[in-house]
């Protein structure tokens, strides 16, 4: 019986950790997201305008 | 060749098509369902995809036991390629636009809101590189596990929204509004066919897709 190499997912855990960071900078400003945070889940009620 | 190999990859080769038919008959109606070419079937699409699932499977069992080493093989191949060009192919357009996906996020209500853009961000990454190394590399059993845990984030996911009536879309393969609740069911019923072969692939041995028909271990 073979075991997981811990060693290979936390590599993996790390490189996407680090691709994650570099392809939020890469894309254009309109698909950024903030680091923290997120989306409003449902939009407030609309006001009517005068 | 013996004719039971041959007689075993014929079995293989239909299991294997009637599984792509089924995951694509459930995920891509618009497409390429069969159901949808008829009116009386229209509304079975789901039932008919349950029936590939549940006949490839059964076409499993005569290919095993004519010969057990070469369908273990092609199913490994097979269950590595597809399940890894999937991961490959969803991740994609969710690393093209993390605003977009992250608004598919929210949309679960399942998250802490700080998490949701980390989320977004981080597990299209995980996706794509897993996919890629279940394919590329030797790391069967590593990548398996974390593309089980992941369909199990996903499931948990789907449960609790179809659960809460929640009228979401899955956000797997491509961006779109808020659907009805039957398309998270549809998402969910996928993602409980795709887990089996996932997990059996963890119990498989470490080695390449090549080292697979070498018959090497590590």
């Amino acid at each position: 019986m073979q075991t997981t190499n811990p060693r290979i997912l936390w590599l993996l855990l790390a490189g996407c950790a680090i691709l994650a960071i570099a392809n939020n900078l890469r894309v254009p400003s309109e698909c950024r997201v903030s680091w923290f945070g997120g989306q409003p889940v449902f939009p407030g009620p609309e006001v009517s305008q005068p | 060749m013996k004719p039971r190999s041959i007689l075993a990859i014929v079995f293989m080769v239909l299991s294997t098509h009637l599984l792509l038919l089924s995951i694509l008959e459930i995920s891509f109606p618009g497409t390429f369902s069969i159901s949808m070419r008829s009116e009386n079937l229209k509304h079975f699409r789901m039932h008919v995809g349950i029936a590939e699932v549940v006949l490839a499977i059964a076409l499993l069992i005569p290919a095993f036991r004519l010969d057990r080493t070469l369908s273990a093989r092609i199913l490994e191949s097979t269950s590595r390629v597809g399940i890894g060009g999937m991961f490959v192919f969803a991740s994609w357009f969710k690393i093209q636009n993390p605003q977009a996906f992250a608004l598919l996020v929210a949309q679960y209500q399942m998250l802490p809101q700080w998490s949701i853009n980390l989320f977004a961000l981080f597990t299209p990454q995980l996706e794509l590189w897993a996919g890629l190394a279940l394919v590329l590399t030797k790391w069967t059993r590593e990548m398996s596990i974390v593309l089980s845990a992941m369909f199990i984030a996903f499931i948990v996911a789907l449960a609790q929204a179809v659960w809460r009536d929640l009228g979401i879309t899955c956000g797997c393969f491509e961006m779109e509004g808020a659907l009805s609740k039957k398309d998270a069911w549809i998402s969910l019923v996928r993602d409980l066919i795709l887990i089996w072969p996932t997990l059996w692939l963890a119990t498989r041995p470490n080695r390449t897709l090549i080292g697979v028909w070498r018959g090497r271990e590590q």
